[in-house]
């Protein structure tokens, strides 16, 4: 009897350290880990099966981008969000139009759905060739695709059913905008005599704004590349659209 | 007899291998063992010789150390996210153990260039007397392609960085001082049994583990 109390208890406390590591998973596993046991479609036939390669290097890396990056640059001049209730883009002091800058460029190197996910910058040997042959995020909307439709991973993408037609790569009009300046100017612009719709996340928050003055919006104001224990990739919860709830007064 | 000796003679070269030693490896650049390297001397045999002499060894670098450090500084690496040294401060530069890995690995220095010849006078080299290619860390970028050496970690930690804390970590990771050197990550005299220990590596590269080993990711 009193064996069988150890027994249980043993079986609890595996159980409660188990989600204790669940609740602290970082990369490995997720759908970010491109290893053969990473938890997407997508993967790096490397026996190694090292995780970080795919976008980060000790050697030899982007002598342009950071931190120790291992990726090539996506090539796409991208299609920005626009509308007219939407001032940030009257900010950006890009020519060609507001294009994704800073850490969101990062992420399109592979979220923009054409940049081969193994076009790395240093591997050990030689490439990595992909599981399949499916280099490309943008292989969920090829026809034939064995990745069931819906909404993918490819940002670049027209959805289906959003009015758009036909295989795009460079489509960020239906995503939410980054890389534009979000400070008291772009509030007070977005009130427009009214009370503000909008607010700065408070020091310490998990949405973080970036770039050199710290204001910039960008992919990772709202996703945690690293983490995917909010599920997304979020850096926080949504639930009750919290997330949402942390810029926007609605 | 002499199936008895080649015996033994395989058996050792096996527990060699195994052991994970200098012999052989491309650290190896000796006339005899390392003649398969790309870098190696046709003239002096002895292996531990490139890097340590047991006499008239340098009087600051040890162990019994027998090369000179490079006389240039370098191009380090820096990122608005790491927090390894005062921002508003200089630099630091590469120093301690990091750079007599650059003695050889710097792109410039001599391989050949020793305190301590010993009787075979310089070593001849075939394959070229400096490193190039990607043994080269110090490439046209310098070390700003490259992960940051001679910071330390204990600092990065109070900073806020994503990093496992000192206490945990193996032995072979944070050199003295709470520093990240090269040898951090790299073993200088096994140059791993298998590829995922490869190249010099002090953990293995199978799921990132080395990496992972300081890195909370």
């Amino acid at each position: 009897m009193k064996r069988q109390h150890i027994g249980l208890i043993l079986i609890v406390l595996t159980l409660w350290l188990c989600s204790i590591m669940a609740a602290n998973a970082q990369i490995v596993g997720t759908k970010h880990d491109l290893s053969l046991s990473g938890g997407g479609n997508w993967q790096g036939n490397d026996p190694t099966g090292e995780v970080c390669i795919y976008c980060h290097t000790p050697h030899a890396a982007s002598t342009s981008q950071k931190p120790l990056w291992n990726r090539a640059t996506t090539t796409q001049t991208f299609i920005p969000y626009t509308s007219l209730t939407f001032n940030g883009i009257n900010h950006s002091a890009d020519p060609i139009g507001h294009q994704p800058m800073g850490e969101s460029k990062l992420c399109l190197s592979c979220h923009d759905g054409i940049t081969a996910l193994n076009a790395l910058l240093h591997t050990y040997g030689s490439p990595i060739p992909m599981v399949g042959g499916y280099d490309q995020l943008g292989d969920v909307y090829y026809p034939g695709s064995p990745f069931s439709s819906g909404m993918g991973p490819n940002i670049g993408e027209n959805f289906p059913g959003s009015g758009g037609t036909g295989y795009t790569v460079n489509n960020l009009a239906n995503d939410h905008p980054v890389s534009f300046a979000f400070n008291q100017t772009l509030i007070t612009e977005d009130a427009n005599g009214g009370a503000p719709q909008l607010r700065l996340p408070a020091t310490g928050n998990a949405v973080k704004l970036y770039g050199a003055n710290h204001d910039q919006v960008e992919c990772s104001s709202c996703h945690d590349v690293h983490s995917d224990v909010n599920g997304k990739f979020l850096v926080m919860s949504n639930s009750g659209s919290a997330l949402c709830l942390t810029c926007h007064i609605k | 007899m002499k199936s008895t000796c080649t015996l033994i003679f395989s058996l050792l070269l096996i527990a060699g291998a195994a052991f994970g030693q200098i012999t052989g490896t491309p650290h190896d650049l000796s006339s005899v063992t390392g003649d398969s390297n790309t870098y190696h001397s046709t003239n002096q045999d002895q292996i531990c010789i490139f890097c340590h002499t047991p006499h008239a060894a340098s009087a600051t670098n040890t162990p019994l150390w027998n090369r000179n450090d490079p006389a240039n500084t370098f191009q380090v690496y820096s990122s608005p996210t790491m927090h390894a040294f005062d921002p508003n401060g200089p630099i630091p530069n590469v120093s301690g153990t990091s750079l007599m890995c650059l003695s050889c690995h710097d792109g410039v220095t001599a391989l050949n260039s020793l305190i301590y010849n010993g009787s075979h006078g310089v070593p001849q080299m075939t394959g070229g007397n400096v490193i190039t290619g990607s043994a080269n860390l110090n490439d046209a970028s310098g070390l700003t392609n490259d992960h940051p050496v001679s910071i330390n970690y204990a600092t990065a930690l109070a900073n806020g960085s994503a990093l496992h804390a000192t206490g945990t970590l193996p032995n072979w990771a944070l050199k003295a001082g709470n520093r990240i050197e090269c040898t951090s990550c790299h073993n200088v005299h096994s140059f791993g049994a298998t590829a995922d220990m490869q190249p010099f590596l002090n953990a293995s590269r199978t799921g990132s583990a080395l990496c992972l080993t300081c890195h909370i990711k």
